[in-house]
């Protein structure tokens, strides 16, 4: 592991700076064999900001999330264009260890994943991969990203009790402090409310905006209210018929959502479109 | 101006005219589920006169003596000592050979393999190796382990032979239950940055788990009541010392039981039954271990059923 490079080193100097640029997409696209998905999609993704990717469904929101942690290389038949920079460096590189790139840059799915195991061992399962093994230490980190989560107060004395054994509306939570206690930089969520009934969204809602002040959020949502409330930016991606989605607008929610410049855009967020 | 649209109703028959039809369709429900519970009732039937016959028989015979005499000529003094340690010592044998095998090329076929043509083909043909006749593997372990390694009838030929038998077994019930942890699991321990094998590892075959105890189950309670191939390999059905070692002569109790069983004598019938008796008490403990493994593995680990 120590022969491999992790693209470039954390560099502190950057983070102090809220407007820095985390990850930059840059003319990126998307083939599926030789299905065209996304062209010329270019965002820069502003570190400790919520940026919110909305669009139609089979617009490629999901596609382009799953490319920034190289998720889409589990399919052989996808091909990138264009480049995504992490902290300045390609994240194609092939100097780049694919699994440590996606422990800096975690990901929340749609439905709520919970593994065969205690809460515990859902949650302290990264840092394992990566061999700790000091009990005290997991429970402590436990302990933190299920406070940071929201759902230490709910969980502490079931953290035994398998995972599976919390209702739908609580699984997705265990799911999101998994993904925290690696620390990542950046974490991608996948529409991680659309399985949730409103309370739960709610507090997913607000975990993701007390979130932002240690790591770069991206989230893919179907609900325009939800990326007007949370989100500092806002991309809007369209697909023609029969044509690749490619990036229409880009920029900060309020401006997004109140006075859109592209007419695709007001028409999509005033429900008149999509 | 909308055009006020007429929504008509349709009628419903009236209900005197539908009756003979719903009694005809309660005729027909009820024969459906007689015939059910005549399916239902002969299974258990069938297995209930087979369990009597074999306690009444047996039971008599079943004593301290027997379980910890060897076998003779002489009922009253013939036990099932040497056949039990063999066979205990097979299906700890077979186990520990066929189930890291078995499990690992579950993993290859269904994790690591390209989904080709080849691996289409080798899944088919491992289906089609559970079919084969079993006395087939016995003249295949008398060739090879018996002959070729020169390991001659002992427990470690017969533990090789019986492995070849069950791992098709152990291969595709794995893989069943590999294909059903989904995918979503295997995402998740991606996206935290786990290797493939630490994702195959610690997600996909601990979620697995309760699919894979049942195929192993099914395989080993296979293997303990299989005769022919180890009769094949040169089993013997006399063998009077303990084995010590697993390149020692031995016998197991289907080999027993079918020696004794072909005796006129209605003594040596009734030890037949007495070591049938003994056979299925070891199945029954196997069962109730992986009930007991999968109970565990489903409640405690949420495995997947």
């Amino acid at each position: 592991m120590t022969h491999m490079t992790v693209l470039s080193p954390r560099k502190s100097k950057e983070r102090e700076d809220a407007r820095s640029v985390h990850v930059s997409v840059k003319s990126f696209g998307l083939l599926y064999g030789s299905a065209r998905i996304l062209s010329d999609v270019s965002i820069d993704i502003f570190r400790n900001t919520v940026t919110a990717i909305i669009g139609p469904s089979g617009c490629g929101k999901t596609s382009l999330l799953r490319s920034l942690n190289r998720m889409n290389d589990t399919n052989s038949s996808v091909r990138y264009e264009g480049d995504i920079l992490f902290d300045g460096s390609s994240i194609f590189a092939p100097t780049v260890d694919v699994t440590l790139l996606r422990t800096r840059i975690g990901m929340v799915f749609q439905r709520p994943n919970v593994f065969p195991g205690s809460i515990l061992e859902n949650v302290t399962f990264g840092p394992r991969l990566f061999g700790v093994r000091d009990r005290e230490a997991l429970y402590a980190l436990a302990q933190q990203c299920l406070q940071q989560a929201a759902l230490w107060n709910e969980v502490k004395h079931l953290l035994h009790k398998p995972a599976s054994s919390l209702s739908g509306g609580q699984q997705q939570r265990p799911c999101i402090a998994r993904a925290l206690a690696l620390k990542p930089e950046v974490l991608l969520l996948d529409e991680p409310t659309s399985a949730l009934d409103p309370i739960s969204t709610l507090r997913i809602e607000e975990l993701l905006v007390t979130l932002k002040e240690q790591c770069t959020i991206v989230i893919v949502t179907h609900n325009m209210q939800q990326a007007a409330r949370i989100a500092d930016y806002t991309a809007f991606l369209y697909a023609e018929e029969g044509q690749p989605a490619r990036l229409v607008e880009y920029g900060k929610s309020a401006r997004i959502f109140l006075n859109p410049e592209n007419s695709l855009t007001e028409e999509y967020v005033t429900g008149r479109l999509g | 101006m909308e055009t006020q649209r007429i929504i008509r109703i349709p009628e419903l028959p009236d209900l005197e005219s539908l009756r003979p039809l719903v009694a005809r369709k309660r005729a027909l429900e009820r024969a459906f589920l007689a015939i059910a519970i005549v399916g239902a009732v002969i299974i258990f039937g069938i297995l209930l006169i087979l369990l009597l016959g074999v306690a009444l028989r047996g039971l008599p015979y079943l004593t301290p003596t027997f379980l910890t005499s060897p076998p003779s000529r002489f009922p009253e003094k013939a036990g099932v000592l040497p056949a039990l340690v063999g066979s205990l010592w097979l299906i700890v044998l077979t186990g520990a050979m066929s189930i890291p095998v078995g499990v690992l090329s579950a993993v290859y076929l269904e994790e690591y393999a390209p989904r080709n043509r080849i691996r289409r083909w080798l899944l088919l043909n491992i289906s089609n190796m559970s079919g084969i006749p079993a006395i087939m593997y016995g003249v295949l372990g008398l060739v090879i382990f018996v002959k070729l390694m020169a390991l001659g009838n002992s427990i470690l030929a017969g533990s090789l032979t019986m492995s070849l038998l069950v791992l098709p077994i152990i291969v595709i019930s794995t893989v069943e239950a590999i294909r059903l942890v989904p995918r979503s699991y295997r995402e998740a321990s991606l996206a935290l940055g786990a290797t493939k094998w630490q994702m195959v590892t610690r997600t996909v075959l601990p979620a697995a788990m309760p699919g894979i105890v049942s195929g192993i189950l099914l395989a080993l309670a296979r293997a303990l009541g299989e005769a022919a191939p180890l009769v094949t390999i040169g089993a013997l059905a006399y063998v009077a010392h303990v084995p010590t070692s697993v390149f020692d002569p031995f016998t197991v109790l289907s080999i027993q039981i079918f020696g004794w069983a072909s005796r006129p004598s209605s003594d040596f019938l009734g030890l037949a039954a007495a070591a049938i008796i003994v056979l299925l008490a070891i199945v029954f403990l196997l069962t109730i271990a992986s009930v007991v493994i999968r109970t565990r593995a489903i409640r405690m680990r949420g495995g997947i059923r």
